[in-house]
């Protein structure tokens, strides 16, 4: 078990966005929650992202073998103990350049004091050719390379969203949160999105997923959670998930789900 | 409006200024600035290009707050001023030398920075920068009531000038090469911190608090660093100032200093470093150029306001950049500002 988010509860006045919501993903998986819009689905990245603090539940994570609650642990904390995250609306740094964008990703890892950087010291240059050479391999990876002096928002939109996955890669995390990576792409970049997950993952990197992009989900996925008005209501394999009566009903509605 | 060739012309330079080497480039504008002195006909001109090197200094640190992490901070003279006076009451009371005291009003400046930044920090966006105007007022205020301390309005006089090896600094042309130090420390500071996991996550900041944070950013932590950085330079070169001028009062670190300095930057252009350098120029060499038309002074400058408004709303500098990059990162993409 790497995380165990186990009956998060995470309520805004009246509403509760989330409610009494369990799941588990092993390590080296890749595990897809899915469900209507409003479901809950990003509050619940949110919960574990530190964003917000769930009012109930645990969320468990395992690093170095140690097993610890990160409820309550601050959103800049999460980034240190390894878990890496996109947006739903893409939120890339608009007036940097793709490669500070990156780099930006890497601050966790980045450890140089203020006095080394005043004075050029050997271990910040170090560190930082270090970080330069990583977030270039990251580039490559995800096909930017050749942009890397561009404004970050000049890239047009899918590559934006490969330009957020190299940018929460670059912190090395163990867990990737990734929220709608497919959203606005088309067929033929949403095949080139899958490809690379699956390399993401075959990194050593476990890979949450919000989708609403069925025949990614279904193609990528071991396990898919369905989240509908903040509850879970049902988990399984792609599979078990497509065939599930409560899930079906949950998208096309009761009475259609009758007729059917 | 301006000749289209022209324009043109001044762009194309630019752009091959921007694209020169960064060493060469500083290289040069040091030999200019080191020529300088000699050439001037006279100390008055020295004097003035020592103000606006006092400018540079205050538009650079004010720079790494607002260009850099993004925050307007209104009442960044205050740590000029804390400066000035630390030096001025050190250097009369206990007789500290000019380089005692500086590494000292850093740290109260910085320590100045501190308070107020983990005070102002609980606000956001307009509230902070109402805040901020606040602590530059409370200074001058303060400076004008602790009479026991600052001599209140009428001000701190005969502050001994500084020393080094047995050389007194005495007149514009030889305080110069002091000013022109300082300018020289804060452009490699600016520098050195824009390239590095501080000005970036500062930049991060700037762009977008939530990502930012969720790339491991302390937002709260960055912010004051942002602020200490800013008024240790601020302080330094107050400390210069009042060790020129020898003589403090509260009237000169007026809010309308505060505007003025954050003019600068951002007609220079923020987040850049030439642009506050340039900013700082334009800003005291003008009124001095149009001295002898001084009875329209201040109606040229308010044209040239508007004009810069206008042509260069992004400053100088953001104005030089190419065409195609500048567009493109205004374009607001309007899934970016929707909250999650």
């Amino acid at each position: 078990m790497l995380i165990e988010i186990s009956n998060v509860t995470k309520q805004f006045g009246g509403l509760i966005a989330v409610n009494d919501v369990s799941m588990d993903v092993h390590e080296g998986e890749i595990v897809s929650v899915i469900g209507p819009n409003g479901a809950g689905k990003t509050t619940l990245f949110n919960c574990v992202t530190g964003v917000y603090t769930p009012e109930k539940g645990k969320i468990l994570y395992k690093k170095d073998g140690v097993v610890r609650d990160i409820v309550g642990v601050p959103a800049y904390k999460i980034a240190y103990l390894g878990i890496s995250r996109t947006f739903q609306n893409i939120r890339l740094f608009k007036n940097m350049t793709v490669l500070e964008n990156v780099l930006v990703g890497r601050h966790p890892k980045l450890r140089a004091k203020i006095w080394e950087i005043l004075l050029t010291l050997p271990a910040f240059v170090a560190e930082e050719k270090k970080g330069v050479r990583l977030a270039r391999n990251l580039l490559e990876f995800v096909g930017l390379l050749d942009r890397e002096a561009e404004i970050s928002t000049s890239l047009p939109y899918g590559l934006q969203r490969k330009l957020e996955i190299a940018r929460a890669l670059a912190s090395e995390p163990k867990i990737l949160l990734l929220d709608e990576p497919a959203a606005g792409m088309n067929p033929s970049e949403t095949e080139e999105l899958i490809s690379l997950i699956k390399k993401i993952r075959e990194m050593g990197v476990t890979i949450i997923l919000i989708e609403h992009d069925m025949s990614l989900v279904m193609k990528l996925s071991e396990r898919i959670f369905v989240l509908d008005f903040g509850q879970k209501i049902a988990e399984g394999s792609p599979m078990e998930i497509r065939n599930n009566p409560k899930v079906i009903e949950a998208y096309l509605g009761k009475e259609e789900a009758e007729i059917a | 409006m301006m000749d289209i060739r022209f324009r043109r012309r001044v762009k194309a330079a630019a752009r091959r200024w921007n694209n020169m080497d960064m060493r060469l480039k500083w290289g040069i504008l040091l030999v200019i600035a080191c020529v300088y002195p000699f050439l001037a006909s006279s100390q008055y001109y020295v004097h003035i290009m020592n103000l606006a090197f006092i400018y540079i200094v205050l538009s650079l640190g004010l720079n790494i707050v607002c260009g850099l992490a993004g925050l307007l901070d209104l009442g960044f003279i205050a740590f000029y001023a804390v400066g000035a006076y630390t030096y001025a009451i050190l250097s009369i009371k206990l007789g500290l030398s000019f380089w005692e005291i500086l590494p000292i009003a850093c740290v109260t400046t910085a320590l100045f920075g501190l308070l107020v930044g983990s005070a102002a920090f609980r606000l956001r966006g307009d509230y902070f920068a109402i805040v901020t105007m606040g602590y530059g007022e409370i200074i001058r205020i303060l400076a004008n009531n602790l009479t026991f301390l600052t001599n209140g309005p009428i001000g701190i006089i005969g502050i001994p000038r500084p020393n080094a090896f047995g050389f007194k600094f005495e007149d514009p042309s030889q305080y110069y090469f002091l000013a022109l130090a300082f300018v020289a420390l804060a452009i490699f500071l600016t520098y050195r911190f824009q390239a590095s996991r501080i000005g970036r996550a500062l930049e991060a900041i700037r762009e977008d608090e939530i990502a930012a944070v969720s790339m491991g950013v302390n937002l709260k932590n960055f912010k004051l660093i942002s602020f200490i950085i800013g008024a240790m330079l601020g302080g330094s070169i107050g400390v210069f100032f009042a060790s020129y001028a020898t003589f403090v009062s509260p009237e000169s670190f007026s809010f309308m200093e505060s505007v003025m300095v954050l003019a600068m930057v951002v007609i220079g252009g923020m987040g850049t470093i030439e642009g506050p350098v340039i900013g700082a120029l334009i800003l005291v060499l003008l009124p001095e150029a149009l001295r002898s038309v001084s009875d329209y002074r201040m109606l040229i400058f308010g044209a040239l306001m508007v004009f810069m408004m206008i042509v260069m709303p992004k400053g100088f500098m953001g104005w030089i950049k190419p065409r195609r990059i500048l567009r493109t990162a205004e374009e607001e993409n309007p899934l970016v500002n929707r909250d999650f």
